[in-house]
């Protein structure tokens, strides 16, 4: 999809190829991705488990080097950083699906984590970290450990935290994994907020498509690369996308005559829909 | 499964491994070098081809027993006695052999032919000597050589075997030279005696109580005389080992109780998969004995490698000589496999328990098991984690806590008694001098020629010269009470303050000390039986140690005559007139008389051999302690990086340098080996006191003294083996790559 550039990209990843292991076991999780996200971007990257999806993020968030290509992430290349650990903590902000809060920590403490090193003053940290809780609404939650919130409090203390030091993209791998739906909600509702207002570029890694529809682009990923990129601007039309991707639409796009043997629907209906799903079948497409 | 649960943390199976081995090996080490000891001196008693064996009532040992010469004569007469044979047993040093034991018997005697000469010729004529095999060995002595025994030169004629390492250690000489050489004038250590054939020994032995003689009668074949020393060594040997095994149990218990924690998961799992209850009690408990076993075995090994090091020492090494049985070494592994038992049931016992469907709900170090608490938002992080495994953190926090004690009180009583043996008698004056004979074994060994006495009055500088006869007595009614003999007007007595009574003034009158006279319920004008000579209580006195209040002070010809020390004394009380001019006198003394030792009084049990073998000993021990300790504090930090692992992860991906996590870890261990110390100081104070505080004989030696230097060392022996005991696995938690860590379940 062509994309006219307004701005510096905030990730620019060229030919990246991510090998685990050698010989006869070597598994090639990433191959050849290419894929260019724009500051101020709300993505989301979908696809089945071991696609390769969580591979993206942690070279993104220079946990992890590629085997070959470049990754460059607010114009830095990751393989010629100096500090690797100022950029995990200043440049990119994480958010697992676990939320991996710190047990022994209090919600306060834990977004004090990456302000560590950072911001010298320990009364500087403290404001900031309280300025972050407000800012996901759990102001009068500072003083509690992770064990006595709720799965939701304890994700949005993620997010705080992960918001730390300002920085310019937010990695997201799963976020509302473990959580009930409508927390899931309030998370990519919060996460969504964040991106209008504070700017800040945020990449979220799901296999919920309700999750998906929360952003603003869809990064499909299969066997280590991108089979579909699309963004969304009309929810009816994601929803039409989801349609044509569930099983149904499927059906009634390559084999609609099981439906209408089993009297289902009319062959004529069926054409109509196959008609209307054709433009939003994308994976099919490329494959 | 076992095999493989075992392996899969590999470096964590190994420390406890090492701790179990370490355990073990103690009580195989020490058993058989108690049991060695034991049998040593049992058989120097045994000896003989004889039947029975006599020595002075209440003598500890041979070594320590005196009899009158006329005695023989009446035991002649004794019905069916065929032969009595005296001989003298004397404790000598020789240059390279601090431990010497010499033998006297009479030529031809039957009692001379347990020493059976494998090269040479047996003794035929005073001046001869025969010497033990290992003897020859750490003094590098053979046939035709020269020895010499307080100066009188001796020919060896012959080497024998016994198969004991002590008596292998001395030498063999004519009745007559062993009097002599032990200052005995008509006097034997002990008689043998042959019965006639077909005689019973126990009417013979009724027939010699009867006599009357303040005699201990004992078959040669019970070797119970040496029962309070065997029992002593013993107790000592299975306290350390009991140390050691304590320890080694707690990491044991350790290991098992996280390795069953981080398997919470899949235990729920088997559980779920149709496994009963015990199937898994048995797959952990396995676990757990399969290790003890490993640990065992190598432990055994370790022991007897570290017995036979032992016993290889020159000199000291007859007396370290390790004795083993199979007794020993299955002791050894039994323990391993209490151990292995002991530190497999509780986990194992927890894992059954635990509901499956709880189990498998278990996240594993993350937020649901740290529950909110007062105490857990306080302190520092490095608190909050080790209160997170507050169990855990205890046992580790025992281990360790064992070991600094122990070296405290180690400590604590060697400076105990070191003050108490440097206030002996001493003026307390700056200016005192201390004078024993060189190179004895023993304090209570010490035997000073009285000429001595007036040869230091008439040297310049000196003030006066007090000598002082020491002796002990053990029988079951003063189970061990201290003989002082002094010149009632000597400088010396100024140190005994009399509270009640006067001084001793004729050589039947003794003065007891406030000790004395409280355990044996005494009050000036009783009368006090010593060695069959009856004694008046003339005064009380205090002089704020607590054995020598323990004793009592005769007047110095009185004591010599009933220890039998005729013209010689313990220790010589040299008080100089010009304090500063002390330290020359001691140096000319010392260049006068090569024989004897003078040290200041305020340094002379730290220059005694007494005291540098007991803080040898305690230093090893508390070192072995710790090492332990050591091991449990590594095991620990390993375990808890393990189940930390994601959160290091975490930690990793949010910008933390890998130094900060390794300071962080290692800071962790730095406060729990520092809490450990502490408490394990604040015991082993706690302990002794209540100890020494309990009225037993003996218990006056173990008056403990406090000096910040212990602490000091114990606390920093601490605060290094948690360094040590951190650094690794801190080093392991700050070079974890950051996905592997976050991926890790």
């Amino acid at each position: 999809m062509a994309q006219t550039i307004t701005a510096e990209p905030i990730v620019q990843v060229e030919n990246l190829t991510k090998i685990y292991g050698s010989g006869e076991t070597a598994v090639r999780a990433l191959d050849r991705l290419s894929v260019e996200l724009q500051t101020g971007e709300f993505v989301a990257v979908m696809g089945p488990s071991g696609c390769g999806k969580s591979t993206l993020l942690n070279m993104l968030g220079a946990l992890d080097q590629p085997s070959e290509g470049t990754v460059r992430v607010a114009g830095e290349d990751l393989s010629q950083l100096k500090d690797v650990d100022r950029f995990r903590a200043r440049t990119v902000g994480f958010v697992f699906q676990l939320h991996n809060l710190l047990p022994t920590m209090t919600a306060q403490e834990n977004v004090e984590i990456p302000l560590q090193g950072q911001i010298n003053s320990r009364k500087e940290r403290k404001k900031r970290a309280a300025h972050l809780l407000e800012l996901v609404g759990l102001a009068d939650r500072r003083d509690h450990l992770p064990g006595q919130l709720s799965g939701g409090q304890r994700q949005r203390v993620a997010i705080a935290r992960s918001l730390a030091n300002s920085p310019s993209l937010i990695l997201a791998d799963e976020p509302s994994g473990a959580l009930d739906s409508q927390s899931s909600d309030e998370i990519m509702t919060l996460l969504a907020e964040l991106n209008r207002s504070q700017g800040t570029s945020i990449v979220v890694v799901t296999h919920d498509r309700r999750v998906a529809q929360a952003t603003q682009r869809v990064l499909r990923m299969q066997d280590g690369a991108i089979v579909s990129d699309h963004r969304i601007t009309d929810p009816l039309e994601e929803d039409l996308r989801m349609f044509a991707q569930s099983q149904l639409g499927q059906t009634l796009l390559e084999n609609s005559s099981t439906l209408t043997l089993h009297g289902l629907i009319e062959e004529r209906d069926a054409a109509a829909l196959r008609q209307l799903l054709q433009g939003f079948d994308d994976g099919a497409q490329k494959s | 499964m076992i095999l493989k649960n075992l392996t899969r943390r590999s470096v964590r199976s190994g420390l406890t491994l090492l701790g179990i081995a370490i355990g073990v090996a103690a009580v195989v080490a020490l058993g058989s070098i108690a049991e060695g000891i034991s049998t040593n001196f049992a058989l120097v008693v045994g000896g003989g081809s004889n039947d029975l064996l006599i020595t002075q009532a209440g003598a500890m040992d041979p070594a320590f027993s005196s009899i009158d010469e006329t005695v023989g004569e009446r035991l002649l007469a004794v019905p069916g006695v065929d032969r009595v044979e005296p001989g003298v047993y004397t404790w000598v040093t020789t240059p390279g052999l601090p431990f010497f034991l010499l033998f006297g018997y009479e030529i031809g005697s039957t009692a001379m032919d347990h020493y059976r000469i494998v090269e040479g010729k047996p003794v035929s004529g005073p001046g001869q000597m025969v010497v033990g095999r290992r003897a020859t060995e750490s003094i590098d002595i053979s046939v035709g050589d020269n020895l010499r025994i307080h100066g009188t030169p001796f020919r060896v004629v012959g080497i024998y075997e016994t198969g004991q390492g002590i008596e292998e250690s001395g030498g063999v000489v004519t009745l007559q030279d062993a009097q002599t050489a032990a200052q005995f004038e008509r006097k034997v250590s002990l008689y043998e005696i042959g019965l006639r054939r077909g005689d019973s020994a126990a009417a013979a032995i009724e027939r010699i109580e009867s006599l009357d003689l303040e005699l201990k009668v004992s078959k040669t074949s019970e070797r119970e005389s040496n029962q309070q020393y065997e029992q002593m060594m013993q107790g000592f040997a299975w306290g350390i080992a009991a140390i050691a095994i304590f320890i080694g149990g707690l990491g044991m218990m350790n290991s098992m109780v996280m390795s069953v924690l981080e398997r919470t998961r899949e235990i729920g799992t088997l559980r779920a998969l149709g496994w009963s209850r015990w199937r898994v009690l048995w797959v952990i408990l396995g676990e757990s004995m399969a290790l003890s076993a490993v640990g065992g075995v190598v432990g055994v090994l370790m022991g007897i490698g570290l017995a036979k090091l032992a016993g290889a020492v020159p000199g000291m090494g007859a007396l370290l000589q390790g004795a083993f049985t199979p007794a020993i070494i299955l002791q050894g592994l039994a323990t391993a496999l209490v151990l292995g038992l002991v530190g497999g049931v509780y986990p194992a016992w927890r894992a059954a328990g635990l509901q499956p469907v709880e189990a498998l709900s278990y996240e594993g170090g993350t937020a649901s098991d740290f529950k909110a608490g007062t105490l857990s938002r306080i302190g520092s992080q490095s608190f909050r984690n080790l209160w997170r495994r507050r169990n855990r953190t205890l046992l580790a926090a025992a281990g360790i806590g064992i070991g600094v004690g122990t070296l405290v009180m180690l400590g604590g009583l060697t400076t105990g008694l070191i003050g108490q043996m440097n206030n002996m008698a001493g003026t307390g004056s700056p200016g005192n001098i201390t004078v024993m004979q060189r190179d004895v074994p023993d304090l209570s060994l010490s035997s000073v020629d009285e000429s001595v006495t007036r040869r230091i009055q008439g040297m310049p500088q000196v003030e006066s010269v007090s000598p002082m006869v020491l002796g002990f007595v053990i029988t079951p009614e003063l189970p061990l009470f201290f003989i002082f003999g002094l010149d009632p007007n000597s400088a010396a007595m100024d140190h005994y303050k009399l509270t009640e009574g006067r001084r001793v003034q004729r050589p039947s009158e003794i003065i007891i000390g406030s000790g004395a006279a409280d355990s044996y319920d005494l009050e000036v004008g009783d009368t006090l039986t010593l060695y069959n000579n009856r004694y008046r209580v003339v005064g009380i006195f205090e002089t704020g140690v607590a054995w020598e209040e323990g004793g009592g002070i005769l007047a110095l010809r009185e004591s010599q005559r009933i220890l039998n020390r005729p013209r010689n004394v313990s220790f010589l009380f040299v008080d100089v007139e010009n304090p500063a001019m002390a330290l020359p006198v001691q140096d000319a003394i010392n260049r006068r008389f090569p024989k004897v030792r003078a040290s200041i009084s305020s340094e002379f049990a730290q220059n005694t051999d007494d005291i540098a073998s007991m803080q040898g000993i305690a230093a090893a021990i508390g070192m072995l302690a710790l090492i332990v300790g050591g091991i449990v504090v590594a095991n620990t930090m390993l375990m808890s990086i393990y189940e930390r692992t994601r959160e290091i992860g975490t930690l990793r991906a949010l910008g933390w340098p890998g130094k900060r996590i390794l300071s962080q870890i290692v800071q962790e261990s730095l406060l729990l080996c520092l809490l450990s110390a502490l408490l394990g100081s604040a015991g082993a104070v706690i302990l002794l006191t209540g100890l020494s505080s309990i009225p037993f004989a003996g218990g006056a030696m173990l008056r403990p003294a406090w000096e910040p230097g212990t602490f000091v060392i114990s606390v920093s022996l601490a605060i290094v083996l948690g360094l040590i005991g951190g650094f690794y696995p801190a080093w392991r938690a700050s070079k974890l790559q950051p996905v592997e860590a976050l991926r890790y379940e």
